[in-house]
């Protein structure tokens, strides 16, 4: 085994990872799963906005789009061609690749605010086109009476964690192979890498297309776990939360804006006594995170088990 | 040509550098010698006018397949990845050799400029001069052909400044081409076997750098007397 594989990082991991997905099949308290199985959901959302983000510095606002057309892709082909809802979920995830080759084209011209501002049309577009055709989508109340991924939570548990460390492991292999090395130069210069050989415009889409593919993935978790999906789940809190996630865990990382869904998720479900201030309270917390570690959670993280090393 | 809104910015500018050469673009500030490096390697486009390199028109390419076909590019304000180490910095070029190969370049050239033993550090730790250095060291594991420099001994050390000319004479001797924008003369005219004055994007004079010292009206551009 390699040195690397042994490194203190993941050793904890593998522990942590191990005692993590024992716990439900031990308490089997369905309100936990269900609390985690959205947690992976949005984890596997908040890892794959990181490789567009944090990695190629495209600020997107249209993350939370890809995935409600994903859900949506998962509930049709179930309802209209019959697909087992776990092949729907691959569905879902070829659908997003799509959107996300088209809306990383569309979005080449854009940088910074502007292309913050260009997305985020996007996801207020594709609200406003699942409201209006609300004879394919159902609209507000949703599509309902789509089939479960499983009759257990305990499976859907276990398959959606499957999932997020896919996700995890397979986005972190890009991150440190010679793709997101590209990828993270060129997110501190354009210039500098165009120089080097570097085909900006081709980092920049196929970080869009691999990123977009896994929200598409967490889409079909979705539809596939609630058994339904509607117009709501463009709804602008769902950006808001992720983008908390990914602020809060560390951008850049992969592993981080993952920790941070855990992060946002479970103080949410602890903080339902104070709903309507719960987006106020988050605000605050990302504030003092980001003014205490400013590298997110995993960075400081990081820095606790690697510390007197150097990388 | 090169107009931005109705400025020329470049005008008319024709300009031939040989292999193995050394060709220095003097010039006040604002007379267009970093616009014509940018239009070289294609980082702005051009409104009239052909580059052609090695006998072929890259007029149409873009900026990254002129690096690929041997043109290398450093600034006058570094474009390092200041988030990435200065060993990650030179495994960003793209090269078509394999992984471990382009490990060994990436450390010849950084023992080259004598920044190997920093290879751990990020790229932003390093002092201006060093960053110089990392630049040139970066853009050598393409192992370009035509380097084309913007000033590369602004605001730089004078020790870095004489390893700068040092390694620039060294990779001309392995027979590489070098386009230098400056505006320190005295080094400049010591290094370059051909000098081109630009004044208000025009190219106003061009001769060997003893010819271009003599010039009365040069020495009036460029120093205003």
């Amino acid at each position: 085994m390699s040195e690397k594989a042994l490194s203190p990082g993941f050793v904890l991991g593998i522990i942590v990872l191990a005692i993590y997905a024992l716990y439900p099949a031990v308490t089997g308290d369905s309100y936990i799963l269900r609390v985690f199985i959205l947690i992976h959901i949005f984890a596997i959302l908040a890892a794959s906005m990181d490789i567009i983000v944090g990695y190629t510095g495209q600020l997107t606002a249209g993350h939370t789009a890809i995935w409600g057309w994903g859900a949506f892709f998962s509930a049709w082909s179930i309802m209209y061609a019959g697909l087992h809802p776990f092949a729907s979920i691959f569905v879902a995830g070829a659908v997003g690749a799509v959107l996300g080759l088209g809306i990383g084209i569309l979005c080449l011209r854009f940088r910074y605010l502007l292309l913050t501002l260009v997305t985020f049309s996007i996801l207020i577009l594709s609200y406003a086109l699942a409201r209006h055709f609300a004879q394919y989508t159902g609209g507000e109340l949703g599509i309902h009476g789509v089939p479960e991924l499983a009759s257990s939570k305990i499976i859907i548990f276990y398959v959606s964690l499957a999932f997020l460390v896919a996700t995890i492991v397979i986005l972190q292999m890009i991150g440190r192979s010679e793709i997101g090395l590209r990828m993270r130069a060129l997110k501190d210069t354009e210039e500098g890498a165009k120089v080097l050989g570097v085909d900006v415009v081709k980092y920049k889409v196929m970080a869009n297309v691999i990123g977009s593919f896994f929200a598409g993935i967490a889409g079909g978790l979705y539809t596939t776990y609630i058994g339904g999906v509607g117009a709501s789940i463009f709804f602008v809190d769902h950006l808001l939360r992720l983008i908390l996630m990914w602020g809060i865990g560390g951008g850049g990382t992969i592993i981080g804006p993952a920790i941070g869904a855990y992060v946002i998720m479970l103080l949410g479900e602890y903080l339902r006594f104070i709903e309507e201030y719960r987006l106020i309270l988050f605000g605050i917390v990302l504030i003092i995170i980001l003014r205490i570690f400013p590298e997110g959670i995993y960075g400081f993280i990081r820095k606790l088990i690697y510390r007197g090393e150097r990388h | 040509m090169k107009k931005f809104e109705g400025v020329v910015a470049v005008d008319h500018v024709s300009l031939t550098v040989d292999e193995g050469e050394i060709v220095g673009i003097i010039g006040p500030n604002g007379s267009g010698k970093t616009t014509t490096l940018n239009l070289i390697n294609r980082l702005i486009d051009h409104d009239e006018g052909e580059i052609i390199f090695r006998g072929k028109s890259i007029s149409r390419a873009k900026t990254h397949e002129t690096a690929l076909l041997g043109m290398g590019r450093t600034f006058q304000i570094t474009r390092l990845f200041r988030n990435l180490t200065v060993m990650e910095n030179t495994m960003v070029p793209v090269v078509d050799i394999d992984r471990s190969e382009r490990q060994k370049r990436a450390i010849k050239w950084l023992k080259f400029v004598g920044l190997y033993h920093l290879r751990n550090e990020l790229a932003q730790n390093l002092s201006g001069g060093q960053q110089k250095l990392l630049e040139i060291a970066r853009t050598m594991v393409m192992e370009p052909v035509f380097l084309l420099m913007d000033e590369p001994f602004a605001g730089v050390h004078h020790s870095i400044v004489s390893r700068i000319i040092q390694v620039i004479e060294e990779l001309r001797k392995e027979g590489r081409t070098f386009l230098i924008v400056s505006h320190d003369i005295h080094t400049i005219f010591g290094l370059c076997d051909r000098m081109i004055v630009m004044n208000e994007g025009k190219k106003i004079a061009e001769g060997d750098p003893d010819e271009i010292r003599r010039d009365r009206e040069i020495i009036r551009v460029y120093l205003g007397v």
